[in-house]
């Protein structure tokens, strides 16, 4: 008998059972096998089978017809008994859908942020074959550089033949006078081929002979409006600086968003060598250099022809290599020096996204532990069911549906929510998204995924757990089994605080950290410190404009300074050589250019030696170092040690060190120390200095503004104060803090609101309970203390939890500063008191509510 | 009262006719030796489903056995509305041969 039954095709026979309709399944497939059966006998194995499977085959098309009648059927059952629940149980429902709803607005603000992020120079039609060139250089250790000298770009072009074109960048602030009006801008210079290789449309002009002349000039539509309004700005001439005319010869398109260059006007590449900067030099770098390869050379090929080509040049450092960085990953490339432009960061891409993954998860717990606990509530519709035959499939596909349908409504509602949210996002961001996003079809494709998503993780537990019951027991009344899920609901809420928990230690960390970063001592006194930029007018009568200005009591100093603690711009080489120096070892030494007084106006002190100064003629050749030259140098006593710098003949300048200045924080607190040397060259200064008092504030700026304003005719006068272009240093830091405040404060609300859920179905279920308690004595506190001691405890597992993981997190975050604050202790403890007090807020309400309802209600119809 | 289509009626005769064995398998095994020709299992089932469905048969399962890899049989029966379907039916056709008859005659 056996054997007989295994002839029959199994896998034919499996296929049948699935096709055929629920109801007749058993007795059809029967028939099937019987007549099998007797056809084996008839006319053979052969024939038999091949019946078998042919009547299989025709079966598909009627069955797929069939079901999707029944599931359109069933579906019209399924989507009422969902709206009936969603309307009988209001508090529950509005605490799902807005929970998820919240998820689901963090999600997709984040998901604009991080297309946006990706979208950076996609526009560009040839940006595949588009590159930038860095720049490799050997000292202690390598260090990239965005920046080229002048002449590579076009030797590049000439000398490697799969380079088709390429441009250079280089940027600069002009101060542009049309009509007795001022306007500073910033923008740059550039070779005309720039319009070839990137698209950057033109509204007016011609890009083929728009920057042809050395006397032309290019600008935005946003300039072209600030300055010429609705003139038609074509033709116009502008007066630049102090002595330069440049016509203007085309308007472009505002520069998107998403572009890693930014600038507002471009003029030709010519008259940056008329202004002084280096162009032609091959030991100085200034320039962002762009090439655009041919259509079929690849990256690798091209990188090795670049890879030497500084060689055979007559370059400053010996071993200088160059390498191509593709114009895609510029935006979020990292680690590399002086990239003209600022980059963005792919941690904090990645940290945002897992934030806001968490929100939507901690909404979908909520999601399953309020269907789950009230489960009972639907247990009598699941028997009922099962009797009139669903099967278990069905049931899970059916709550599965509703989980779904719930997190529709929630996608709806985001979406809404999200619209409303936009521009404050755009502040908290500082991006410029429009609602026009929401119907970009890769958005839309995002929202759905999100929406299957939450859908799909916030119903598949209930859903699992709801079609398990047994309709017998059920319909009997005896379930008495629901309390025995509550381990997994109880490890889904110590998850959701955890969660929030470690957000929350993140965002205080982040703030210490702010914090830390701008009252750290820097080495100098950064308040009440006024920066002005020096134009070549003052700098012509700078010392009367020096001494009018110290005549003002309030102002205690006054100094000329090259490179400033905000910009970060000094003067980088390694070619200083001293006696007993290491041949082997390359030391990269900072280099600021200075006048008298720089140290005093910093109150930067002077440890060894002595300070610049007018007693002593000679001090162009005297330099002062910082204690960590002093340290690389290797001097016990450096005072009269003579430094060279320059190797080789005439090239040779010779130095002697006056004195050494105490560390200070020369550049942001996101650079350690590295060796500094101060120069005395007051004509290459850039910057003026003032060191006012802290009194008398705004008379003292007036009347430095009367000065200027008499020293520098209609040179803007446009201070800073030090301090304060410090904070804007750290704000890449403080955005991120803020935009993760808003992730804490929403994940924490969540939490509450699944907790307000869970806390106000338990003191249900316990309302006779507590009943009884009650008449036997129990007061009010203990009551409370009662309903409330359970979810206390979960809160503090998940602290416990969250504290050393966001320890290991956080201090990962940290090592990317070298100098950084303590992760302290009372920011766990205060973390955890914190979510203590407000998980016992959030359940004492329903705790109280319960405990004070009056017995005699809650057991009369015992 | 639906009119039935000829199939039907002659799957309702054979119910009617196989009573105790009235299943899927011996019914079509019964009409297409009438016929003379073999019905697929579809010709058979997809009408039984239909007069089942219009109150005119009604199915139990009956006991299971070794050929059907023991799964049961489903057997149908006539029920008052399908015989009186079958006699409407057998009352138009005959008089509907009555008067044929008549013309030709």
């Amino acid at each position: 008998m056996k054997t007989e039954r295994d002839s029959r095709p199994r896998l034919g026979r499996r296929i049948l059972w699935f096709l055929l309709p629920d109801d007749e399944r058993e007795s059809l497939v029967g028939d099937f096998d019987e007549i099998y059966r007797e056809k084996i006998k008839d006319k053979g194995k052969l024939v038999a089978l091949l019946w078998y499977w042919s009547q299989v085959i025709l079966l598909i098309p009627s069955s797929i017809k069939e079901s999707i009648y029944w599931s359109v059927l069933m579906f019209r059952n399924y989507l009422k008994i969902a709206v009936r629940n969603l309307i009988r149980h209001k508090g529950f429902s509005i605490l799902n859908i807005t929970g998820l709803a919240i998820g689901m607005v963090c999600t997709i603000l984040i998901l604009f942020w991080v297309q946006h992020e990706l979208s950076f120079d996609r526009y560009h039609k040839n940006g595949k074959n588009i590159y930038r060139i860095l720049q490799h250089i050997q000292y202690s250790e390598i260090v990239t550089w965005a920046i080229n000298q002048g002449p590579l770009g076009p030797a590049l072009k000439e000398e490697i033949p799969e380079i088709e074109e390429q441009a250079r960048f280089c940027f600069s602030q002009w101060r542009m006078k049309y009509d007795d009006q001022v306007f500073v801008e910033l923008g740059g210079y550039t070779d005309p081929s720039l319009f070839k290789m990137f698209t950057i449309p033109f509204i007016k002009g011609d890009p083929e002979t728009a920057l042809a002349d050395p006397r032309s000039l290019v600008l935005t539509e946003e300039v072209a409006r600030k300055i010429f309004g609705n003139e038609d700005p074509i033709g116009k001439t502008i007066h630049v600086g102090s002595d330069y005319d440049f016509k203007v010869t085309g308007i472009l398109q505002n520069i998107p968003d998403n572009s890693h260059f930014r600038f507002k006007f471009l003029a030709n590449m010519d008259v940056a060598k008329e202004v002084g900067r280096t162009v032609d030099s091959w030991k100085n770098s200034h320039f962002t250099t762009y090439v655009q390869l041919a259509e079929n050379v690849s990256m690798e090929e091209a990188n090795k022809k670049i890879y030497n080509f500084l060689d055979a040049k007559p370059t400053l450092e010996d071993w200088e290599k160059l390498s191509l960085q593709p114009l895609f990953k510029i935006h979020l490339g990292s680690g590399i020096g002086y990239d003209a432009f600022g980059t963005g960061n792919t941690k904090y891409i990645v940290i945002f996204l897992a934030a806001a993954l968490f929100i939507l998860l901690i909404a979908c717990i909520n999601f399953m532990n309020l269907s789950t606990a009230r489960s009972l509530l639907r247990s009598r519709e699941v028997g009922l069911r099962k009797v009139v035959g669903a099967f278990r499939g069905q049931l899970i596909r059916q709550f599965l549906g509703e989980a779904i349908f719930q997190s529709l409504i929630a996608m709806i509602l985001a979406v809404g929510l999200g619209m409303l949210l936009l521009p404050a996002f755009n502040q908290l961001a500082r991006k410029n998204f429009s609602a026009h996003l929401f119907w970009r079809p890769d958005i839309i494709l995002g929202l759905v995924a999100i929406l299957l998503f939450a859908g799909f993780i916030a119903g598949f537990y209930p859903a699992f757990v709801l079609s398990k019951f047994r309709p017998v027991s059920v319909l009997k009344g005896t379930t008495g089994t629901v309390g025995g899920r509550s381990f997994f609901r109880k490890a889904l809420v110590v998850f959701q605080f955890s969660v929030a928990v470690i957000l929350m230690v993140g965002s205080l960390l982040i703030y210490s950290q702010i914090h830390f970063m701008r009252n750290k001592d820097l080495g100098y006194d950064k308040e009440n410190l006024v920066t002005l930029a020096l134009n070549t007018i003052v700098q012509q009568n700078y010392e009367t404009f020096r001494n009018e200005l110290l005549g003002n009591a309030d102002i205690l100093n006054i100094t000329r300074v090259a490179g400033l603690p905000t910009d970060g711009y000094y003067f980088s080489n390694s070619r200083w050589n001293w006696e007993g120096k290491d041949p082997d070892k390359d030391i990269l030494f900072r280099a600021n250019f200075v006048d008298y007084d720089y140290l005093e106006t910093l109150k930067a002190p002077i440890v060894m030696g002595r300070n610049y100064s007018k007693d002593y003629g000679a001090d162009a050749t005297g330099i002062i170092i910082n204690k960590t030259s002093q340290k690389a140098m290797g001097f016990e006593d450096p005072i009269g040690k003579s430094v060279t710098l320059g190797e080789g003949g005439e090239n040779v300048s010779q130095f002697q060190i006056i004195g050494v200045v105490k560390d200070f924080h020369y550049v942001s607190l996101r650079t350690e120390i590295e060796p500094m040397i101060l120069l005395f060259a007051p004509e290459q200064c850039s910057s003026i200095m003032v060191r006012i008092s802290s009194e008398n504030t705004p008379e003292t700026l007036k009347f430095m503004g009367g000065v200027w304003k008499k020293y520098a005719g209609d040179f803007e006068f446009d201070y800073h104060f030090l301090d304060e272009s410090l904070d804007t240093l750290y704000r890449g830091e403080q955005q991120v803090g803020r935009i993760i405040n808003v992730f804490t404060l929403l994940s924490v609300f969540i939490s509450c609101l699944g907790l307000f859920g869970l806390a106000s179905f338990m003191a249900l279920r316990r309302t006779k309970e507590i009943g009884v308690r009650k008449v036997l004595g129990a007061s009010i506190s203990g009551v409370v203390v009662l309903l409330t001691k359970e979810f206390s405890k979960w809160v503090i597992v998940a602290n416990l939890i969250a504290w050393p993981l966001s320890y290991f997190a956080l201090n990962q975050w940290l090592q990317e500063f070298p100098y950084r604050t303590d992760i302290k202790l009372w920011i766990f403890i205060g973390t955890g008191l914190l979510t203590f007090v407000i998980a016992i807020l959030t359940v004492s309400y329903q705790a109280l509510r319960a405990a004070l309802s009056n017995p005699a209600d809650s057991l009369r119809y015992e | 009262m639906e009119y039935l289509s000829q199939r039907e009626e002659q799957i309702l005769l054979a119910v009617g006719y196989l009573r105790e064995e009235a299943y899927l398998v011996a019914l079509r095994k019964h009409l297409s030796k009438i016929v003379g020709k073999e019905l697929s299992i579809g010709a058979v089932h997809i009408p039984l489903r239909r007069i089942e469905k219009q109150g005119l048969i009604t199915a139990s399962l009956g006991e299971s056995t070794a050929v059907r890899g023991g799964r049961r049989k489903k057997i149908y029966r006539l029920t008052a509305a399908g015989l009186a379907a079958l006699k409407e039916s057998k009352r138009i056709t005959d008089r509907l041969w009555a008067d044929y008859l008549k013309v030709k005659a």
